[in-house]
């Protein structure tokens, strides 16, 4: 076996130096100048009314969550409100009914009986971000609920087949499964992807 | 060369306030630069360098009460740490596009070898060519890890020697580890030939290597 030629121990040789300087610091260098130099011509570069206008809407819904201002309901429904939908037609894309969305809006939703997949079509119905959205549905998960299962049904029953019919629609749009939480979590992730990806494919 | 961007980390106590103008501030100062550092890193397309741009900003400001601001180097913590964060996940879109790219290349020469007719035949790049392009080896490195063979000690030892550079060297070696600038390129940021920026990054391998074995 022949030996490395010179040039070949040099290139390793200096690989190796290059790797350690790399692994000591692994998240980059900490020096003003070095961010200088990588983020030059930035000034040059031309940014859309929509791209700057994005990143304030995340900056601010970040600093809202640093200050624990939302919740999953208040979110979602600012979100509903700014897109200018209605109440009705969200829940039509998500395959839920009003009555659905406004617990869920109004914080009173067993987040678990939700289908994951519906939820997950309300959040990017309205333009969700996904970080945002599932920070606070695990919040709303963990987080005890005033009103578990379903809300109190107030009204005469002058009309027992609408009744049931109601009962009907909402059993078909609940799961009936005891999901760990983190489960759920998951399959709330997993929704909310393919969910992104065939919005953006549509 | 001292820096002509206004920092943001002096926007920390507004931002915590909710003020809309600190916000607007962040963003003017800052989005552009994370695009270019997220681009720079290897995020080709620019809606990906924009959204990687967007979630540092997102990251980092939801973090921000936590941020601790002490230790971390700059005059611009706040920035360094949105940078950061667009680093890395332009590092790791990256490493999944060598890794696509790498699996299509694989997929191509079983087609070659089987003489299956292609449209597009691929190629990847040799991660060994030491010609000047943006695509270097060393991002290659970067995006691919492989930190296991260093030790601690040697670690140590690095950190120790760069402090101890001019800030002209440092810049000189950071740059060319980081792999993002051809060395054409950051012979131009240095007032340094191409050749003489290879060269003098070898002359601080071997002072590096002599300052090992002297200790």
């Amino acid at each position: 076996m022949s030996d490395l030629s010179e040039s070949d121990r040099d290139r390793e040789s200096l690989r190796q130096f290059l790797q350690l300087v790399r692994a000591s610091q692994p998240d980059g260098p900490d020096d003003d100048q070095f961010w200088d130099v990588i983020t030059k011509g930035a000034e040059d570069i031309d940014v859309s009314e929509e791209t700057l206008e994005e990143a304030r809407r995340r900056a601010r819904l970040a600093l809202a969550l640093a200050r624990h201002e939302l919740t999953l309901g208040k979110y979602l429904s600012s979100l509903r409100e700014a897109a200018e939908l209605s109440r009705d037609a969200a829940a039509k894309v998500a395959r839920l009914s009003p009555d659905v969305v406004a617990e869920i809006e109004s914080d009173k939703s067993r987040l678990l009986s939700v289908e994951a997949r519906r939820l997950a079509s309300l959040a990017v119905a309205v333009g969700a971000v996904k970080a945002a959205f599932m920070e606070l549905a695990g919040q709303a998960i963990g987080r005890p609920t005033s009103q578990a299962g379903l809300p109190r049904l107030t009204r005469i029953d002058r009309d027992a087949t609408l009744l049931e019919s109601e009962r009907a629609v909402r059993k078909s749009q609940t799961t009936r499964s005891d999901s760990q939480p983190e489960i759920y979590l998951s399959e709330l992730s997993s929704a909310f992807d393919d969910e992104t990806e065939r919005t953006r494919q549509a | 060369m001292v820096s002509q961007v206004e920092p943001v980390t002096s926007l920390v106590p507004d931002l915590l306030a909710g003020k809309d103008s600190a916000v607007d501030e962040l963003v003017n100062r800052s989005l552009r630069r994370l695009i270019v550092a997220a681009m720079r890193y290897g995020a080709a397309l620019r809606e990906d360098a924009e959204e990687i741009a967007w979630d540092a900003i997102y990251n980092t400001l939801r973090n921000v009460s936590n941020l601790s601001f002490k230790g971390v180097g700059g005059k611009d913590p706040l920035f360094n740490y949105m940078v950061k964060s667009a680093r890395h996940a332009a590092i790791d879109l990256h490493r999944l596009k060598v890794k696509e790219q790498d699996a299509l290349a694989e997929l191509g020469a079983t087609l070659a070898a089987a003489r299956v007719p292609t449209v597009a035949r691929f190629q990847s790049r040799d991660p060994e060519d030491d010609s000047d392009t943006t695509e270097t080896g060393e991002l290659r490195a970067l995006s691919q890890g492989g930190s296991d063979e260093v030790m601690s000690g040697e670690v140590s030892q690095m950190s120790d020697f760069l402090s101890a550079l001019t800030e002209g060297d440092r810049l000189l070696v950071q740059l060319h580890a980081e792999g993002v600038m051809t060395s054409g390129e950051i012979g131009r940021e240095v007032g340094l030939s191409d050749a003489a920026v290879r060269q003098r990054v070898k002359r601080l391998r071997d002072r590096f290597r002599k300052e090992r074995q002297d200790v």
